[in-house]
């Protein structure tokens, strides 16, 4: 097989496909299963640490645990959900290192506000840039259950594996992010965030 | 993992709010999908909470999308480890196809004989890095450069039922090596690369993670 229909079956094979192929200790499914996830999961990874080099390197140990545990994998989840457990362990032991868990409440408050003045409209197009912004100020937990679920698009039960907890912990977690950012917006003067 | 009943029978209006978010996305069972849409044409200020979601959700996506890709550096050190620990990561004997037969023929069933196996290969394998280890480091790629001279040793004592598979990608993820034995008890001197104190900790933090396959380990001298 020529590099170009290797990389086509690549990109054609299923995420457990690759995975099996991994188990067998091909290193182009590694490649090809890093190409696949990198842009989202790196994403993930920066907004959860706000911090590109340390997401770098947490991507890097996500993924070498695939390679090294692909044998592993039982098929009780989807790949995406398992990689993503790993990638969110790997990231909150980061953080746990850098003690960044317990303050990080206190280091969101610190984070300069660039917001306008309060009795100003923030045009439509605007809002997507000032929920961006204030979504920084959430706690590791809020903005972690923000993005696996607008962003990555897992649906309850598949965050509940990622995070290794019950889906109404899911449910809560993002009832509390949505009611912080609502209050966020109010008190910048936000028209409809009340809603 | 879709919800394909919601256990609550008929949707609450604090259910219906906090599935709005999975809803937008598509990631609610058909029934919940139901719900929310009947639920849309009761309450008269559901639509502007899905508005908000659906803003929310705008707003995080276009975040994240924003995320430049990772450094190109990040797949060549990844693909680098890879090489590094294919020579630890042996497969698993039981997976062999005929070529294996004789060495499971010859080792038999019993774990152990297959990590002494294995054992007795990394020896072999670290002996040759050693032996062919170049002046420069890392003149002949990555594994030749891991310095297991200085390294610490540990004395680990691993499950009768690890297999030579599990206990291989053990070592190889924290570039450890057998070294010698095993040992009257079964125990194994495994030796890290030279790092530091606090390394040496979290590598023992993390054989001890793995109850399945490690029973104890110990500082070695």
């Amino acid at each position: 097989m020529d590099m170009l229909s290797a990389r086509s079956a690549d990109a054609a094979a299923s995420d457990g496909q690759l995975l099996a192929r991994i188990a067998r200790g091909d290193q182009d499914a590694v490649t090809a299963l890093y190409r696949r996830l990198e842009r989202p999961l790196f994403a993930f990874l920066v907004k959860t640490l706000r911090d590109r080099e340390a997401a770098a390197d947490v991507l890097n140990e996500t993924m070498l645990d695939v390679w090294r545990q692909a044998g592993r994998f039982e098929g009780k989840s989807s790949v995406a959900t398992w990689i993503y457990s790993i990638a969110h362990h790997k990231a909150i032991s980061w953080l746990r290192k850098r003690r960044e868990v317990e303050l990080d409440e206190e280091t969101a408050a610190q984070i300069v506000d660039e917001a306008p003045p309060a009795d100003s409209k923030v045009a439509a197009e605007d809002m997507s840039h000032t929920i961006a912004r204030l979504m920084e100020k959430l706690s590791v937990d809020h903005r972690i259950v923000l993005q696996l679920a607008y962003f990555q698009e897992f649906s309850v039960g598949q965050i509940a594996e990622i995070l290794d907890c019950p889906e109404n912990t899911v449910k809560t977690r993002m009832f509390y992010a949505r009611q912080r950012l609502r209050a966020m917006l109010e008190a910048e003067g936000i028209e409809g965030a009340a809603a | 993992m879709r919800h394909e009943q919601h256990p609550h029978g008929p949707l609450e209006p604090q259910d219906v709010e906090e599935l709005l978010p999975w809803y937008v996305t598509g990631r609610v069972s058909r029934e919940e999908a139901r719900g929310i849409e009947a639920a849309l044409k009761t309450m008269p200020d559901l639509a502007d909470k899905l508005a908000q979601v659906q803003r929310e959700r705008e707003a995080v996506s276009r975040a994240a999308e924003t995320v430049e890709p990772a450094p190109p550096e990040t797949l060549q050190r990844l693909l680098q480890q890879v090489e590094t620990t294919r020579q630890w990561r042996v497969p698993r004997i039981e997976n062999q196809g005929e070529g294996s037969n004789w060495l499971k023929g010859a080792l038999g069933r019993n774990a152990i004989w297959q990590v002494a196996f294995a054992a007795a290969c990394v020896a072999i394998v670290a002996l040759g890095i050693r032996i062919y280890s170049p002046s420069a480091p890392g003149e002949f790629g990555v594994a030749g450069s891991i310095n297991h001279a200085e390294g610490t040793t540990l004395l680990v004592t691993f499950q009768p039922a690890a297999t030579l598979a599990d206990v291989a990608a053990l070592l190889g993820g924290l570039s450890a090596i057998i070294v010698d034995g095993p040992k009257p008890g079964g125990t194994y001197v495994v030796q890290l690369p030279a790092v530091q104190d606090k390394d040496v900790d979290a590598a023992i933090s993390d054989l001890m993670s793995h109850r399945d396959l490690v029973v104890t380990v110990l500082r070695g001298s």
